[in-house]
């Protein structure tokens, strides 16, 4: 075994054992696989491992094969139809139904013969439309004997054909269903000199063990084998596995950050009335945002029963500001409205409820409080829009929280998401004052993104709802283009399409802090 | 929020600074968005609370103010007119407010015109919520005779010429033909009487919101001379706007002359054009925004905003002075905003957080985690599909009509709320027939049940696997998870329509029906455009979570 490494050797796959035997320098693929006995994939892969080793390289080699179609077939049985032809009129058969009779002919073959013939001169019709032969027809004859040889010897590559075989090939293609012409791929292998130094070797006598048994363990035989060494530099197939929607890790990720900052979560319905959604947050009753193209409205059920103590709080604080040192909206208030039920429009609304358990004792004050979860709006569904998503939701309830705090906590949250630069705009939104805009620098757009708004929430809200008017920081955060952005998708659909092979092949969402 | 074009010319002119991007950048500080800028045009965002920024005069006004230029309250004066206006007991119960003005001194050209009429549609779009609240009438003074009576008339009787058409109709063939009729006819819907302003001639000079009268109500560039009204079903939102509408043709360069409005024993001059008072502390400003702003900054910050400055009596109480188009005053947490943006939010130095509490995440959001990580384990994918689902597919899948249904939803096939995870699941495996099998997915998620006046939402599981499978293959994973949560289940055969009669069974846990798992019905998978088996579980998180912590 001179000349090849011990480490190849020691490599070699039982498919690359199965292919040296036959390896020899311009042998082709196709040849390989005859000879072994090997599958296609099987030589082909074997010869790939080989390719990589530098022992061989391959090389594209298309051929053309020329094979055997039906009507070649029934040519090589029964002669040429226009050969059966003239032994019919030999025989003296005359006419058309004659000549078709004795020869077996077919309509479609009776006509190709007429023409055929006629081409070379060699029939004539006489007044009676008998048919008779002039002279010998030697010629065609021989062509046709040509012709049927070479159907014989079917299949060929056509590469290797001479030239007067190529002249027949040109007459049969012209016919129909006599060969067909299929273009076929393969390869042709060159040895190196390692190539030539394996084909060389006796790979019987090579004698590594493909795996490492339990038995070779238990007997210690272990200690005498060689096992085979892998190439673990290929690609090997992937195995599925289970996964959590890469949404949910996403809102994992920022729930994480909320809850390590000290914020507990919030939780409540996604149905919810109109006075929770938007009353108890100070919109005003003909505010247009409430309108039924922007909400989604339930329609079984409508409507439903608001809390006495809470609905006369709010009514007033619209109607009159209801002691909270607001003038209010100054309009009478109505309960069909509040009444309705809607799918919420945002996740302040779980903060309004928050406020109301403070009033009840049944939260603690001071507290901060976020939730990351769905939110509606009555949208046609396309690549930029959805009709729900995430939002962020953070309150802190402090009777010392200011505005600057508010600005603060905006930073921190966003450093964490990756965007260290924020910028705020003075904004409004019905329930906040002061109320800003969040936009955040993105690093890669080289752009102010705008992410969010926030604000403080106002005295008609705080009073209202706690008792007392202790100030409110408020944000509300959308998710989805954060999400779409980190996972690189381009149509917001594409969040909830379900695709297995996209959910499988998704990557994590990994964000690790500068510090 | 609706969007304002401004003549970047005149604007620049009026506030002598060129165009940068840190102008803009001025404008976004002032709270105002900037959606593009054009050749001759910005185009703005103003937000809703801000109707006096919606015109050219009004924008420029705030912001010249803002940068300085002309710091301080713009005041407008008004002269007392002679012009009544009678408004009758009929319109109560019909469009019972107006309030008035008269114009003198209009210099109009074409260009003018057409910001008047801008500034009116962009009112009655925002502030007058489309015409709901109120409307406004502008109408050449020289076509009118005498005073004016604001009355209300039977249908029958209401016969006149509207704006742009070529003869006089009736009130209904003007809600049925006229292109504003049919736009605002619904605000009419089930009135007795139409509200008309009328002159002492008895001709009709509108009927509001619909539409003026083509010769007694249309203005040109001629005009010299108007009369305005607002009506609607609130006085002070009446008022407010004429205000609002007035100051944008003082600042043209016009005059404002008052009208007297009769209300039987009660007159009102309008408009009035004095500045309000917002009173508020020195103290309760820098609390709110963790600032030490004195006496002195707080004059020149409103002065920025167009606002004036007085002091009170007592200690640390002063007033903001407001000019009569700023109508977004409730409370003085308004003067604390005002005086943050006036100072500039990016000039706040954000101070990192202090409250001390100890957070943490929801029980639910634990469980779900819990049975996630179980799921995963078991090679599921998670799934999540929308909340909102036909109602129709989910009825073909077990018969159950009673839903919880939306009322307009805009994308189609998605009219209802799910009641069940399954119909969802089986969606995905149809969306994923073109991928090899097996497949298999779950997904935790909000379900929702109509009741008596509220819907009754409950957290659930459901596990689909389609391809090789069968119930002992579902069972499996269910009892693992059972396991994993430390629980024993009982499971016994049960009928359901969305399963493979024979294949399905109950949980029961604890006594706890926790839900239903079996090999789904041939009849569901072909509904879901299906061709391999598949098993499915549908399990009740709420209750699971209830038994596991009990």
């Amino acid at each position: 075994m001179k000349g090849v490494p011990e480490e190849i050797l020691a490599s070699l796959h039982p498919l690359e054992l199965k292919v040296i035997p036959h390896l020899k320098d311009g042998i082709t693929l196709s040849e390989i696989v005859a000879k072994a006995g090997m599958q296609e994939v099987e030589a082909m892969r074997a010869l790939q491992w080989l390719e990589n080793k530098k022992a061989v390289s391959l090389e594209n080699l298309n051929h053309t094969e020329v094979l055997l179609d039906e009507n070649g077939k029934k040519a090589i049985a029964h002669g040429l139809p226009e050969m059966r032809f003239i032994e019919a009129l030999r025989k003296g058969a005359k006419t058309n139904s004659d000549i078709s009779k004795t020869a077996k002919l077919n309509p479609q073959e009776y006509g190709v013969s007429v023409g055929l013939l006629k081409k070379d001169g060699l029939l004539d019709i006489e007044k009676d439309n008998t048919l008779k032969l002039i002279g010998e027809g030697g010629e065609l004859q021989k062509r046709m004997e040509e012709a049927v040889e070479f159907l014989k010897k079917l299949p060929r590559d056509a590469a290797k054909l001479s030239k007067k075989e190529q002249e027949v090939l040109k007459g049969l293609k012209e016919r129909k269903q006599y060969i067909i012409i299929k273009e076929r791929k393969d390869r042709i292998i060159k040895l190196t000199e390692l190539g030539v130094a394996l084909a060389k070797t006796d790979v019987k006598k090579l004698d590594f063990a493909e795996r490492l048994t339990a038995d070779d363990l238990k007997t210690g035989a272990w200690k005498d084998k060689k096992y085979r060494s892998y190439d673990v530099s290929i690609n090997v197939p992937r195995i599925p596995m289970g996964k959590e929607h890469f949404v949910q890790e996403a809102i994992d990720y920022i729930r994480r950050i909320w809850i390590e900052m000290g914020f507990e979560e919030m939780e409540g319905d996604y149905v919810q009335s109109a006075f929770w959604d938007l009353d108890a947050l100070f919109v005003p009753q003909d505010h247009p945002a409430r309108e039924t193209q922007d909400t989604f409205y339930l329609d079984h059920p409508r409507s439903t029963v608001v809390p006495r103590a809470a609905y006369d709080r709010v009514r007033e604080a619209h109607e009159n500001g209801g002691g909270t040192g607001s003038k209010g909206w100054r309009y009478t208030f109505s309960r069909m409205e509040t009444e309705q039920l809607l799918l919420r429009t945002h996740t302040t609304v779980l903060s309004a409820q928050t406020l109301w358990a403070i009033r009840e004792g049944r939260k603690p004050v001071p507290g901060k409080y976020f939730t990351v979860s769905k939110v509606f709006r009555n949208e046609a569904l396309d690549w930029k829009h959805l009709f729900e998503f995430n939002q962020v939701e953070g309150i802190v309830v402090d009777p010392n929280v200011t505005f600057a705090q508010l600005i603060g906590y905006l930073k921190l949250f966003f450093a964490k998401m990756g965007f260290p630069d924020i910028r705020l705009r003075p904004h409004h939104f019905p329930y906040t004052e002061p109320s800003v805009e969040v936009d955040v620098w993105h690093p890669k757009r080289k752009e102010w993104v705008e992410l969010g708004g926030a604000g403080v929430f106002r005295p008609e809200v705080t009073k209202t709802l706690i008792g007392e008017e202790i100030p409110v920081l408020a944000w509300g955060i959308g998710m989805e283009r954060i999400i779409v952005e980190y996972f690189d998708l381009h149509d917001l659909r594409d969040l909830y399409r379900n695709d297995i092979k996209q959910m499988r092949d998704m990557k994590r969402f990994i964000r690790i802090e500068e510090r | 929020m609706v969007s304002l074009n401004i003549n970047k010319r005149l604007l620049l002119k009026e506030i002598g600074r060129e165009e940068t991007p840190e102008l803009l950048h001025e404008i976004a500080r002032m709270g105002v968005e900037v959606e593009e800028s054009t050749g001759n045009e910005f185009v703005l965002d103003i937000t809703p609370n801000r109707p006096d920024l919606l015109s050219q005069q009004g924008f420029t006004r705030a912001f010249a103010a803002f940068l300085g230029v002309k710091r301080g309250m713009h005041m407008y004066k008004t002269i007392p007119g002679k012009l009544k206006v009678y408004v009758d007991e009929s319109v109560k119960g019909v469009r019972p407010y107006t309030a008035c003005a008269v114009i003198k001194d209009l210099k109009l050209d074409e260009e003018r015109l057409k910001e008047i009429i801008a500034i009116q549609e962009k009112l009655h779009v925002t502030f007058c919520r489309r015409r709901k609240k109120a409307a406004i009438g502008i109408y050449p003074m020289e076509a009118i005779s005498g005073n004016i009576t604001y009355t209300a008339m039977e249908s029958g009787k209401i016969k006149f010429r509207p704006l742009e058409a070529d003869k006089e109709m009736t009130i209904r063939e003007i809600l049925e033909h006229h292109p504003k009729g049919k736009e605002y006819a619904h605000l009419l819907r089930g009135l007795p009487k139409y509200a008309v302003f009328l002159d002492s001639k008895k001709k009709i000079l509108s009927v509001p919101p619909i539409i003026n009268s083509h010769d007694t109500g249309k203005i040109t560039a001629s005009t010299k001379e108007a009369f305005l009204e607002a009506s609607g079903s609130d006085f002070r939102t009446c008022h407010e706007i004429i205000q609002i509408i007035c100051a944008a043709l003082a600042d043209m360069g016009a005059t404002i002359h008052t009208v007297e409005v009769i209300y039987g024993r009660k007159t009102e001059v309008t408009p009035d054009m004095s500045a309000k008072r917002q009173e508020f502390y020195g103290y309760y400003v820098n609390r709110r925004l963790g600032t030490d702003l004195k006496e002195e900054d707080f004059a020149t910050l409103l002065a920025r905003m167009g606002l004036g400055f007085e002091k009170g009596r007592i200690r640390e109480t002063y007033y903001a002075l407001l000019p009569p188009f700023r109508v977004d005053f409730l409370h003085q947490i308004d003067v604390v905003e005002d005086v943050a943006i006036a100072l500039g939010y990016d000039k706040i130095q954000p101070v990192l957080p202090n409250v001390a509490t100890t957070g943490g995440e929801s029980a639910a959001s634990k469980f779900d985690a819990v049975i996630r990580k179980v799921l995963v384990g078991y090679g599921l994918l998670e799934a999540k599909n929308y909340h909102l689902l036909s109602k129709e597919y989910q009825s073909a899948m077990d018969g159950d009509t009673d839903i919880v249904t939306i009322r307009s939803s805009v994308s189609e096939g998605y009219d209802a709320l799910r009641k069940s995870l399954l119909p969802g699941l089986l969606q995905t495996l149809t969306r994923n027939k073109v991928h090899e099998y097996p497949q298999s997915f779950f997904e935790i998620g909000r379900v929702f049940a109509p009741a008596p006046a509220h819907v009754e939402e409950s957290q659930h599981l459901s596990i689909i696997m389609a391809g090789e499978v069968d119930y002992t293959r579902m069972r499996q994973v269910v009892e693992g998870l059972l396991l994993a949560l430390g629980l024993q289940g009982t499971f016994t055969a049960t009928d359901d329509s969305r399963f493979l009669k024979g294949r399905c069974a109950q949980l029961v846990v604890d006594g706890a029906v926790i839900g239903v798992l079996g090999e789904m019905s041939p009849r569901v998978l072909t509904h879901a455009e299906l061709v391999v088996p598949a098993a499915g579980a549908e399990l009740d998180v709420d209750v699971l979570r209830l038994v596991t912590l009990r």
